[in-house]
């Protein structure tokens, strides 16, 4: 088992945003999540890797309790998420917001953007009125790099990027404190994933936004991370600095995965 | 650009056939609101000088009239507009239980789902037919009573039908992310499943029209629905049975409006169901 | 020496409500004997339809124009039959889902012997034991049980082993390669370059690859072509298209492929805007709105494929040089 980064004990500033404490989801008999251990800090992108089946999307999932853990604890700012009542979960879902890998599966096809994007204000801040929604929409529109003028449009009048872009709108517009990102450009082109991710490092700069990436491609990880956790079978396997990860792999699950990156070329480009 | 509804409209709009049928259904609706202020008859004045007499367009009753000298025409129009009425209702009623029942049902899953379909099922197994006549005997004949038993009809179809798509709906990841933004369950249940559960429901519900007027008019033709002196197609379908020899017309026409009338409900949900089916792209 | 793959000035475009929207424009390409090269394209690049337009595999919706040559014949006009006797013998694909490609409700022995008994008319015992000399050679594990195992019993590498082993049971001269390693894991990715390296030195097929990641096409292809809105923009030597890029579209896409070596970057490269959809309009380069180097000239004006320098094919009005 991998020791968690080290924890202070004092409630403050350094004190771990979530704690996830031995976490354990099995399906149908098979282990998807076993014992999982880990802590993330404001502020922070925590990086998590890890082939299929390594149990990463379920990790997030259980995290929020979209699927049922068999065990374990989720301390959010104190509160164990996986034990409280539905109704102080809900309050929680504010400040815990999630986006995925399929933009356009996660959007309501029979609901203009617009809706999709203020369904979260609906939700939480029932006392304002539609002006004030509009307002707020039309400006996250912009914040994410669409024409405000789209907010009347449907999800499938999009590219996948766009529809991305929509639903981080639509998970930023709140302010949450915690963004899980379910491998969201895996599914876009190359040379649209940058733009993704250079957005998703903005508005965490604007709102000091924690992140948990989730990604197969340990490339983007790298850049995207302060930390990643390299997940394996349902395990974690190794936590470490971007740097220290891909500099001294330790384990050699995390060795042969590096070891497997196609390269460009035999001689370095850059 | 529009919403995917417009885009369903259009398709319809491109489709002759249920442009056509909307056509008539809309021209034999407006007959039964209309029709009253054509003619001078009503359905209960006996005209004791034209007994049983054809069709002539010529005379003063244009289809007609029956064995008492009603005009034919007008009761006809009468008729039409009580099974349309009877068919609309009910299928409303229908609608909004079954839509109801069986989104609680899918989404709910488990125990719920599993308890609620088998009452679905042992309602389904029951005889309707002795079910209403045994009412009928506790009862006795009454017109609520028709439109309780002929409502009674299309609900469980439609709970079953908008259960399955509910299943289908709910693992979708945009349900998710509704769960994940903080949604309740009336509020994912009615703003994200129903509204795409609803392709399939719509055509059901225009196909369940013909049926719960078919099933009104076998009611009353049995005796058990609208009694004299009120029509409706059943009704005067039952009475021109009698007629059948000596005035074949008294059977004919009401029984070729019903068989029109139906005809084009089912070719509109038909144009209906390709033009909301197609794959979003 | 004729090539055995040979396409000419190919067109291929859909109709979609009364409109025609082309996805792929007048595209010329060869494919030696024993050859492999890498198509590289995004979304909207057509670099999948001219291969299914070829291996005749479009709906009906599908307009296609051009000459196609297999082994010196024109197969894009060939008759249902005949066609039938090259593809999957001569001509095979693998595609990118195993999962969907293979038959679900077919053992795996059945589905490589099924390859056998039609085109080469062996018996099914006969081609049962090729069937598992096959899965030997492409390296599946317990051989002789998997014969009997249905495709989701296997997981996705494995499964892309078969669809490989499929495509090599009658000694094709050309396989074509459509995003063969994108819905697997890296660590299988890798090793299925590794096979498909193998099979090559093996079998010596001519081999097309598919994808729109250029590190994977990088590990295999002796040439590579660039698409971008159903035309080949860049076309060329591997090593030196990869070092030394002439195209803007190729550089850039280049740079936008995050390394694992050097420093950590606090913006990821990439590009603006998006890839053009077929349909879009088609005034001047279609890279233009996109390009860091775009001039007047760009937007009036659409390139041509020429010669640029070490012999290769560019299509851009300025080229980068070295």
């Amino acid at each position: 088992m991998i020791d968690p980064a080290p924890i202070s004990d004092v409630p403050g500033i350094d004190a771990p945003l979530l704690r996830v404490r031995e976490l354990g989801v099995s399906f149908a008999g098979h282990c998807a999540v076993r014992d999982v251990s880990f802590d993330l800090y404001a502020g922070e992108t925590l990086g998590l890797v890890g082939e299929s089946g390594s149990g990463k999307s379920t990790l997030a999932r259980a995290i929020l309790r979209l699927v049922k853990a068999a065990h374990g604890s989720v301390l959010w700012r104190g509160e164990d998420l996986l034990a409280c009542d539905a109704a102080t979960l809900r309050a929680h879902r504010r400040d815990l917001q999630i986006i995925f890998q399929d933009p356009l599966a996660s959007l309501n096809p029979r609901m203009s953007v617009g809706e999709a994007i203020a369904e979260p204000l609906r939700i939480f801040e029932p006392d304002l009125d539609a002006d004030g929604r509009e307002a707020r929409v039309k400006d996250m529109l912009k914040r994410v790099g669409l024409n405000s003028a789209m907010s009347r449009r449907y999800p499938h009048e999009f590219s996948g990027g766009q529809c991305q872009r929509i639903g981080i709108a639509r998970a930023m517009i709140l302010g949450p404190k915690l963004l899980i990102c379910d491998e969201p450009v895996s599914s876009l082109d190359v040379s649209i994933q940058g733009q993704i991710v250079n957005l998703l490092l903005d508005l965490q700069r604007e709102a000091g936004t924690a992140m948990l990436f989730i990604s197969h491609n340990l490339a983007v990880v790298r850049h995207v991370s302060h930390r990643i956790m390299v997940m394996c079978s349902g395990s974690i396997v190794e936590v470490a600095s971007s740097e220290a990860l891909f500099a001294e792999p330790v384990h050699p699950y995390t060795r042969a995965l590096l070891a497997a990156i196609p390269m460009l070329s035999a001689s370095p480009i850059w | 650009m529009v919403s995917l509804f417009g885009d369903a409209a259009r398709r319809l709009r491109s489709n002759p056939g249920a442009m056509g049928a909307m056509f008539l259904i809309l021209c034999i609706v407006a007959l039964t609101l209309f029709g009253p202020w054509l003619t001078a008859n009503t359905g209960e004045s006996l005209d004791w000088s034209h007994v049983a007499s054809a069709p002539a367009l010529r005379s003063a009753h244009w289809f007609g009239t029956d064995r008492l000298g009603r005009d034919l025409f007008a009761r006809t129009l009468e008729g039409t507009r009580v099974s349309l009425a009877v068919g609309l209702v009910a299928s409303a009623v229908s609608l909004l239980v079954g839509i109801g029942y069986g989104a609680a049902a899918g989404y709910a899953g488990g125990r719920t789902d599993h308890v609620m379909m088998r009452i679905i099922e042992i309602l389904s197994g029951l005889p309707l037919i002795f079910f209403v006549i045994f009412l009928t005997v506790i009862f006795g004949r009454s017109e609520t009573l028709l439109f309780v038993s002929v409502g009674a009809v299309g609900w469980l179809t439609m709970a079953r039908i908008v259960r399955g798509e509910t299943l289908s709906i709910r693992h979708r990841e945009f349900i998710e992310a509704a769960v994940a933004s903080g949604a309740g369950t009336a509020r994912i249940i009615v703003k994200h499943i129903i509204p795409n559960a609803i392709g399939p429901v719509i055509v059901y519900a225009t196909l369940t029209v013909p049926q719960i007027i078919m099933f009104e008019s076998f009611l009353s033709f049995l005796g058990l629905g609208i009694q004299e002196p009120h029509a409706s197609l059943g009704t005067l379908i039952a009475e021109g049975a009698g007629e059948m020899e000596a005035a074949p017309w008294i059977l004919l026409v009401p029984g070729g409006l019903l068989a029109l009338l139906l005809l084009s409900l089912n070719i509109f949900g038909d144009g209906l169901r390709d033009a909301l089916d197609v794959k979003e792209q | 020496m004729i090539p055995v793959f040979s396409i000419d000035e190919l067109s291929v475009s859909f109709t979609q409500r009364r409109s025609t929207i082309p996805a792929v424009r007048k595209v010329s390409l060869d494919v030696k004997e024993r050859e492999c090269i890498g198509i590289v394209g995004e979304s909207g690049s057509g670099k999948t339809q001219i291969f299914m337009a070829a291996m005749g595999l479009l709906d009906g919706n599908s307009a296609v124009d051009g000459r196609v040559r297999f082994q010196g014949e024109d197969i894009l006009r060939l008759p249902p039959p005949k066609l039938n006797r090259i593809r999957g013998s001569q001509l095979t694909m693998i595609f990118q889902d195993p999962m969907t490609s293979l038959t679900p409700h077919l053992t795996i022995g059945a589905q490589l012997a099924e390859v056998l008994v039609c085109h080469e008319h062996k018996s099914w015992s006969e081609a049962r034991i090729a069937a598992r000399r096959m899965l030997e050679r492409v390296r599946v594990p317990e051989p002789k049980r998997r014969l009997d195992q249905f495709p989701h019993e296997l997981s996705g590498g494995l499964r892309q082993r078969v669809m490989i082993g499929m495509s090599l049971m009658c000694g094709p001269a050309l396989v074509i390669a459509d995003e063969p390693t994108t819905a697997l894991d890296v660590t299988v990715q890798a090793q299925i370059m590794d096979l498909l390296r193998a099979m090559r030195e093996e079998v010596g097929m001519a081999l097309v690859l598919i994808s729109h990641d250029l590190a994977v096409v990088a590990g295999l292809a002796d040439r590579i072509l660039v698409m971008y809105a159903g035309r080949i923009v860049e076309s060329g030597a591997a090593l030196e298209l990869l070092q030394h890029a002439q195209h803007p579209y190729t550089a850039e896409l280049l740079k936008c492929v995050p390394n694992v070596s050097g420093p950590r970057l606090q913006r990821l490269p990439t590009l603006p805007g998006q890839p053009p959809q077929p349909g879009d309009s088609e005034e001047g380069c279609a890279f233009a709105p996109r390009c860091p180097r775009a001039a007047a000239r760009c937007r009036a004006e659409r390139p041509e494929l020429h010669e640029g320098q070490s012999r290769t094919q560019v299509a851009c009005h300025y080229p980068i040089s070295q």
